[in-house]
C-alpha cells in the first residue's frame, strides 16, 4: 500500500473549524483542504465511481448493500475503504487524520476506523432520524501507524471462521467529507440534524449542505439526531469516517440499551 | 445583563453577506446582536466557535468578540417583539439598529410564477420589517430617553438598494425595486418622526454587491452611517461613488443622476 507522505499542515486549507452546540454538538468546516488536494482527492473518488457498481461483497466498487450497511431506508452504494486502497484518499485512514479528529473533538478514542465512500443517485430516498451509537466489532489487525480498520465480514462469526476473536467497540464520532457535488440551495442532499428521533426529516433544526471541500463532525451520543436529506436533482457522494472507543465506557455512560449493532441493523 | 463598553448593534440579517461581512469587520468594535433567520452565522456566538484542528486548545482571535446570536423570523410581529426584549435584556441597551435583512424573488409581471407568490413576504421582509423592528425599540427603550439617545448617537440604518431609485434595466425587479422604494420614503418619514426622540434614521442604497462594489466597501459605509450627524439621507454607493439623497430628490428633481 501506498500511503501519502502529506502532512496535514501542508494540505488543510482551513485551520478554522467552527464548533457548534445546537441542536447538539457538531463541528462544520468548509474549504477543508487546499485546492490542489482537494481536486486529487476528488479524482480519486471519481475514478472509483468510473467503474460503476458491484454485486454485494464484491471490492474495489460500489455496493448497493454490504452486510454492515443493510439499513432500510438508507440509499446509498458504499464502498469500505481497506488497507488496499492507495493514493489521495487514504490521508482519512491515517493515524494522524485520527489523531486529530480525536484531539479536536476531545475524545479519547481507540484506533479502530471504519472509512467509506458514500455515492446517493439522483432521487435518494430521506433517511431515518437516527444516532450512529452504534456497535461495531473490529480484529486486531493494525496498519503500521497503528489505525486498525474495519473490513466486510468482521462479525463475530466472521471473526471465528478466520480464526481469530473479534473486539466490541461502539462509534464515538462520526465524520462527513462532502466531494464530487453539485448542490444549490432548494436541491436537497443535506445532512439534517435534529434534536429529538421523533422528529420528521423534512423539520431539521440545522441543515448541513453538502459542498464540496467541506466536512461535519460530531460525536455520536444518544442524542446526535441525523440523517441524509433526499437529493431531488444531483447525487450525493461523501466520505464517512467513525472513530470507535471500547463499549464498557458507553455502556457506563448511557447504559446499553441505546447502542444499537450496526451488523444487525 | 453584561457590562457594555461598546455600542450596542442589533442587525438583522447578520448571516447574509453584508451582515457577515460587517460582522467580520466591526465585531470588536460593536457588541452585535446577530438576527439571522435559515442560514447559520459563520462567526463566533455565544453558541458557537472556532478551532484550530491542529492545536485545539490554543486561543484564538476570531473567538475573542463573539456575536449574540438570536434565531428568528422576523416576518412575524412576536418574533420582533421576542428579539428586541432578547436585545435589551442581554445588552440592556440599543445603539444602533441596521435592518439588513433582505429577501427577494425575481420575476416578470406577466409570467406570474414566483413573483406573484413571493409579493406580500418581499414587502413585508424588505419594507415593513424594518419599520416594525424600529417602531418596537423606540417603543421599548427609545422614547423616554431622548437626551441619552442625542448624546450616545444612536440611530436606524436601513439598508435599501439602487433598484428602489430608478427602473433598472434588468428585468424581473418589479417587487424587490418597489418595496426598497417603499423602505426609502418610509425611512424619510422615520427620521423626521424619531428626531423628536433623538434618533437619526438613514438608509443605505448600495449598486449589486460584491459584482459591482465589494461587500465590505457597503459595511464601511454602515459604520461612516452610524459615526456620523446626518438624518433623513440615503447615501447610494455605486461604481462612480458615493453621495447623499434626501426627500428632495426621491421627489425626482433630480432623478437623471441616478445610476446603476
Amino acid at each position: 500500500m501506498s500511503r501519502r507522505d502529506n502532512t496535514l499542515t501542508e494540505v488543510l486549507a482551513n485551520r478554522r473549524w467552527l464548533r457548534c452546540a445546537d441542536p447538539f454538538p457538531y463541528i462544520v468546516v468548509r474549504d477543508v483542504f487546499t485546492k490542489s488536494f482537494y481536486r486529487e482527492l476528488e479524482g480519486s473518488f471519481q475514478e472509483v465511481l468510473s467503474r460503476g457498481f458491484g454485486h454485494p461483497g464484491e471490492r474495489g466498487r460500489f455496493v448497493r448493500s454490504v452486510p454492515e450497511h443493510k439499513m432500510p431506508g438508507y440509499d446509498a452504494h458504499i464502498l469500505v475503504l481497506n488497507s488496499g486502497i492507495s493514493g489521495p484518499l487514504t490521508i482519512f485512514i491515517s493515524r494522524q487524520w485520527r489523531d486529530m479528529l480525536a484531539s479536536v473533538a476531545s475524545q479519547h478514542a481507540t484506533c479502530d476506523v471504519q472509512c467509506a465512500l458514500h455515492h446517493h443517485p439522483v432521487g435518494s430516498a430521506n433517511g431515518w432520524v437516527h444516532t450512529d451509537l452504534g456497535l461495531k466489532w473490529f480484529i486486531d489487525d493494525p496498519q503500521p501507524d497503528g489505525v486498525n480498520l474495519a473490513c466486510t465480514g468482521r462479525t463475530p462469526t466472521g471473526a471465528r471462521q478466520a480464526g481469530g476473536k473479534a473486539r466490541p467497540v461502539v462509534r464515538s464520532l462520526a465524520m462527513l467529507f462532502y466531494l464530487n457535488n453539485k448542490w444549490a440551495p432548494g436541491s436537497g442532499g443535506e445532512t439534517g440534524l435534529y434534536l429529538s428521533a421523533h422528529d420528521p426529516p423534512s423539520k431539521p433544526a440545522r441543515l448541513v449542505p453538502p459542498i464540496n471541500n467541506s466536512l461535519l463532525l460530531f460525536e455520536c451520543t444518544p442524542y446526535s439526531f441525523h440523517t441524509f436529506l433526499q437529493n431531488r436533482h444531483y447525487e450525493r457522494n461523501s466520505v464517512n469516517l467513525w472513530l470507535h472507543r471500547p463499549k464498557n465506557e458507553v455502556v457506563a455512560r448511557w447504559g446499553e440499551s441505546r447502542i444499537f449493532d450496526v451488523e444487525r441493523v | 445583563m453584561s457590562t457594555i463598553s461598546k455600542r450596542v448593534c442589533l442587525l438583522s440579517g447578520a448571516s447574509g453577506k453584508l451582515g457577515t461581512a460587517f460582522c467580520r469587520l466591526y465585531a470588536p468594535r460593536y457588541h452585535i446582536a446577530a438576527i439571522y433567520r435559515n442560514r447559520p452565522l459563520d462567526a463566533a456566538t455565544q453558541d458557537q466557535s472556532y478551532v484550530d484542528p491542529l492545536r485545539p486548545t490554543a486561543s484564538l482571535p476570531e473567538n475573542e468578540h463573539p456575536l449574540f446570536a438570536i434565531q428568528a423570523d422576523l416576518g412575524s410581529d412576536n418574533e420582533i417583539n421576542r428579539v428586541v426584549e432578547l436585545v435589551l435584556m442581554h445588552f440592556g441597551r440599543i445603539d444602533l439598529l441596521i435592518n439588513a435583512a433582505v429577501l427577494y424573488a425575481f420575476g416578470a409581471i406577466v409570467d406570474g410564477g414566483s413573483l406573484f407568490s413571493s409579493l406580500e413576504t418581499q414587502f413585508n421582509v424588505n419594507a415593513l420589517v424594518p419599520l416594525k423592528l424600529a417602531a418596537k425599540v423606540a417603543r421599548e427603550f427609545w422614547r423616554t430617553r431622548d437626551l441619552e439617545n442625542r448624546r450616545l448617537n444612536r440611530n436606524v440604518i436601513n439598508v435599501s438598494s439602487v433598484s428602489g431609485l430608478f427602473v433598472t434595466p434588468r428585468p424581473g425587479r418589479s417587487a424587490y425595486g418597489a418595496a426598497k422604494a417603499a423602505l426609502n420614503v418610509l425611512t424619510l418619514h422615520m427620521s423626521q418622526e424619531f428626531r423628536d426622540i433623538g434618533v437619526r434614521v438613514n438608509a443605505c442604497a448600495p449598486t449589486t454587491f460584491p459584482q459591482v462594489i465589494s461587500t465590505d466597501q457597503v459595511a464601511h459605509s454602515l459604520r461612516r452611517l452610524d459615526e456620523g450627524h446626518m438624518t433623513g439621507k440615503i447615501l447610494v454607493i455605486n461604481k462612480q461613488g458615493e453621495r447623499f439623497l434626501d426627500g428632495t430628490d426621491l421627489a425626482g428633481r433630480n432623478s437623471k443622476t441616478f445610476q446603476d
